[in-house]
């Protein structure tokens, strides 16, 4: 069973808003590689704060509104 | 499933067969030996053992990339990124830490007077466990998640 971060986030919801942006674009435009991608939106993988600002960055929006911190 | 999860499966199947064909093979070797033959005889199963993961580890990198090749994707440009290098770090932690334990019981065995053939089995068993260490890691780091 995948161990779920405690960070959430609406990269998926932000990529279909762009015009349906592929995870492989995405990945491309921040310099990782898709499966990384793949495996923040699932929330299997805490992002660094770099590729954090990156993401956000991308879809022109802050890293709070990109990522959330969940309360136990 | 990622190719680094498929490389890590192959890679730890392989060390486990590797380590028993090599042992059973080593063990009718030494059974009669003693002192400085006794050694000498165990040295070159280490040898035989940690040189046959390498090359299998090599081997089984190179089939699982070639043919993700095949079938369209990245091959050997596969790049890495920090995903990558934390799961690595992880299996190095994971390599130290069973590295350290399996050397401490090894050394235990052989105060405790069980003899230098119970020492190098136990010594054999390390350099699998070490190495099935690193490939579970990889396993749980892309597969469960950090």
């Amino acid at each position: 069973m995948a161990k779920k971060t405690r960070i959430t986030n609406k990269i998926r919801t932000l990529r279909f808003l762009a015009n349906e942006m592929t995870q492989q674009q995405l990945a491309d435009s921040v310099g990782v590689t898709r499966q990384t991608i793949l495996a923040v939106e699932n929330g299997k993988y805490s992002p660094s704060l770099e590729l954090a600002f990156a993401i956000a960055r991308v879809f022109d929006k802050s890293v709070e509104e990109v990522f959330a911190f969940e309360d136990e | 499933m990622n190719n680094r999860t498929k490389i890590a499966i192959l890679s730890a199947i392989n060390n486990l067969i590797w380590f028993i064909l090599t042992f059973l093979w080593n063990r009718s070797r030494v059974a009669s030996l003693d002192g400085e033959a006794l050694g000498k005889t165990w040295g070159i199963y280490f040898l035989v053992l940690v040189t046959g993961f390498l090359v299998l580890d090599v081997l089984s990198a190179i089939l699982i990339m070639s043919r993700e090749k095949r079938s369209g994707g990245q091959g050997f440009e596969e790049k890495t990124d920090e995903r990558d290098r934390h799961i690595e770090g992880l299996a190095m932690k994971a390599f130290g830490a069973v590295s350290f334990l399996s050397f401490l019981v090894s050394a235990i065995l052989l105060a405790l007077g069980l003899g230098l053939h119970t020492f190098f089995c136990a010594l054999a068993l390390m350099v699998l466990l070490s190495g099935l260490a690193i490939w579970i890691a990889y396993i749980i780091g892309y597969e469960r998640g950090l």
